[in-house]
């Protein structure tokens, strides 16, 4: 039913990359990401509760139109999702109605913060009527650079006829992030003939390294194979390391199961820069699939810096699927401090990481900042009923060891690091670590970080 | 050829120089013409500027609050812990929650842009309308630094589900959505250059540090060489272990009276620089 409704007929596409937005009074909320969280989390936990007390669910607009996609039963094939969202073009009309009004009003209000302005120029170019298109013309005339290159961005996924025609003229405007932003909008569009201003962006060589290198991201994020094509061109074509490792950047986006050939005979070439391998595996963090079982070759690399960027990949990465056995395994053998310290933090991303497996390991770090990666791992399960050992050292030896790093090190990434670490563990004795961090420490940024996790500790 | 850094570069350059550096320098000169030694300090923005995303972010927005600590290391990668709780009607439904999230993110450089990649995985639970949730969230940020504002600007879009024991489970695409946060305070991408240097024959060698706007600093060790010929003073700073793949490179004439530096170029924190000529 719900693809039904996006695909209807009548209904104009505006390319793939496209997601649905947030209706109703929640709509607004995006313009701040934690109450944008929230609003959806309450949304589907809404729909959630409605749906079961009503089956068969209805097919009501609010579910359409916020996306909502519950979980079919296992034995109930999955559906593929909506390949695009039809938006409806609003008549054209002198007068705005009154919720664009309130967005036109927000965009051009000086005094606003520009997240709120850009926000809701994006949603004024995805309502796509003449008024909204009017005013996003006025604001690239006298807006700030980071609004116009929001504007440009959003462009991409307005149905207004005029859209396409003022990206391409953005394309030649004296502002860089105006620019970029409109590479970022024909990426969104996503058709054939945004793939070839990308392309042809992307290998001109009097267009500047930020502006090639956007093109080379927004690359990677089009559904075409023209994309793959110009971005697999650059990356053994173009001789310009910066631009390489963009264009790699940008194949990394794509998904593994596109790229995976191709990355596989790139990475195994000899003579390969190892800056440029370690761009193509680091790059595969952004990967949409699975790329757990690809990178887990990469971490027994040769080379420490390519280990160091897969394992560093497998803590960024959203889907990396069961590899917790092969980082252990790998920790293990690893002699170089840097990639340990990377290990520790894939192994951190991973949800319920056997810490118990590696807490030797963590106890006989010697390299200052690897041993407090290690420590951010452990304490991550200390406060489970059944922490046992690992709480006893994390609050006997480590929470000692990192209040004397936040109060003492010369390090100021490390002072920061000890607090997150005692903050991530959140014992009692940990608490306390922070409050002495608090009254003692001569830093700030140290006080301030200890500040905030007292200030939000929930109550239990 | 990168940038046209002579149009925003703001360069200022002062010379220590104690009494036996001072002797030493001109002993040097005498021997050797320009050649560099002592302590040199230049500082740099502009175009040329190095961002650490390090600090505290924090947010309340009633009745949600959020806050979150990133730190950054030398290579441009950091990793990051936060929070966010709210408790309150919301839409109707009564709301106690509480999530702990991480950060997984790197900075990157390509001219004059400077790229921020974040991924936030989020973990809940607490009460909702009645009901015990949990839920989960994964989010991508791409972010630039807004030099002008000094923020990170960009959008984020992602995925939240939730599970309610016996009632089922969904979830839903958090569309593309335009954030901007302000870097901490005492974050302005201006960075200084502190050079010890000492010459060896027609070489030189001596250490360096790199001091960011917010107090993190890096050590180096220093190499080099002075041409006679061109009266041009190369040196090479590598970083001290475990930071030895952050480098710099510099060029500079007329070194006895000030760092007239030519070109500089390096990396660090994930950030390409190249200076030419001032």
């Amino acid at each position: 039913m719900l693809e039904r409704k996006f695909l209807g007929s009548d209904a104009m596409t505006i390319g793939r990359n496209s997601t649905p937005p947030v209706v109703g009074r929640r709509r607004t909320a995006g313009l701040m990401f934690g109450v944008f969280l929230m609003a959806a989390l309450i949304v589907v936990t809404g729909a959630l509760l409605s749906r079961k007390s009503s089956a068969p669910a209805p097919a009501d607009v609010s579910e359409r139109d916020s996306g909502l996609q519950a979980e079919p039963p296992a034995s109930e094939p999955t559906r593929p999702p909506p390949a695009a969202r039809p938006v409806e073009i609003q008549p054209a009309s002198e007068q705005p109605d009154a919720a664009s009004a309130r967005l036109i009003a927000l965009l051009h209000d000086v005094g606003q913060p520009l997240k709120v302005r850009r926000q809701a120029a994006r949603e004024l170019a995805r309502l796509g009527s003449n008024a909204a298109m009017a005013a996003l013309k006025r604001a690239l005339q006298d807006g700030p650079s980071q609004l116009r290159a929001g504007i440009a961005e959003s462009l991409g996924e307005s149905p207004h006829p005029d859209a396409t025609r003022l990206l391409l003229d953005l394309l030649n405007s004296n502002d860089e992030a105006a620019v970029r932003g409109a590479l970022r909008g024909f990426a969104a569009r996503g058709d054939s003939d945004a793939v070839d201003v990308l392309g042809r962006t992307l290998f001109d060589g009097q267009k500047s390294e930020a502006v090639r290198t956007e093109a080379a991201l927004a690359l990677g994020g089009v559904n075409q194979p023209a994309a793959l094509t110009s971005l697999t061109r650059a990356v053994t074509e173009l001789g310009d390391e910066t631009l390489v490792e963009h264009a790699l950047e940008g194949l990394g986006k794509r998904p593994l199961a596109e790229t995976r050939e191709f990355l596989t005979g790139y990475l195994d070439t000899p003579n390969v820069p190892t800056e440029a391998r370690v761009a193509a595996v680091e790059a595969l963090s952004q990967a949409p699939d699975e790329v757990g079982s690809f990178l887990l070759k990469y971490i027994g690399d040769s080379d420490p810096e390519v280990r160091a960027a897969a394992a560093w990949a497998l803590s960024a990465a959203e889907n990396v699927g069961e590899v917790r056995d092969q980082l252990v395994a790998r920790l293990k053998q690893e002699s170089d401090a840097t990639v340990r310290q990377r290990l520790y933090q894939a192994l951190t991303s991973q949800e319920q990481p056997d810490v118990l497996a590696v807490l030797s390991l963590v106890q006989q770090e010697r390299n200052p900042d690897t041993r407090l990666t290690g420590l951010q791992l452990v304490a991550g399960a200390c406060r489970g009923d059944n922490a046992g050992a690992v709480a006893t050292f994390f609050n006997e030896t480590a929470v000692p060891e990192l209040q004397g790093t936040a109060l003492g090190s010369a390090n100021p990434q490390q002072r920061l690091l000890a607090v997150m670490v005692l903050r991530r563990a959140g014992t009692p004795i940990a608490v306390e670590a922070l409050q002495e961090i608090v009254r003692k420490s001569p830093d700030p940024k140290v006080v301030e970080a200890a500040q905030s996790v007292l200030r939000q500790r929930p109550q239990k | 050829m990168l940038y046209n850094h002579m149009e925003t570069q703001m360069i200022r350059i002062r010379k220590w120089a104690g009494a036996i550096v001072g002797i030493l320098a001109l002993t040097t000169s005498v021997a050797y013409g320009a050649m560099a030694s002592g302590t040199y300090s230049v500082e740099f923005d502009g175009s040329a500027s190095l961002w650490d995303v390090s600090g505290t972010y924090d947010a309340s927005f009633d009745p949600i609050e959020i806050n979150y600590t990133l730190s950054m290391d030398p290579s441009g990668k950091f990793t990051g812990e936060g929070s966010a709780s709210i408790s309150g009607y919301e839409d109707g439904y009564y709301v106690d929650l509480h999530a702990d999230f991480t950060f997984v993110g790197s900075v990157k450089s390509a001219g004059n842009v400077v790229r921020v990649n974040m991924s936030m995985k989020m973990t809940g639970s607490g009460e909702v309308a009645g009901y015990y949730a949990t839920f989960a969230a994964s989010i991508k940020e791409a972010l630039e630094v807004d030099a002008s504002t000094r923020q990170l600007v960009g959008t984020l879009s992602g995925k939240v589900s939730v599970a309610i024991p016996g009632q089922g489970k969904a979830s839903q695409a958090i569309p593309q959505t335009d954030y901007a946060v302000s870097l901490p305070p005492d974050m302005s991408g201006i960075w200084e250059l502190d050079l010890d240097v000492v010459p060896a024959d027609t070489k030189y060698i001596g250490s360096g540090e790199v001091r960011l706007s917010n107090g993190t600093s890096f050590g180096f060790t220093l190499g080099g060489t002075y041409s006679v010929k061109t009266d041009l003073t190369k040196l090479t700073l590598k970083g001290i272990p475990p930071y030895s793949n952050l480098n710099v490179s510099l060029a500079a004439t007329n070194v006895t009276s000030e760092l007239n530096i030519q070109t500089l170029k390096g990396k660090l924190l994930g950030q390409k620089i190249a200076v030419t000529g001032y």
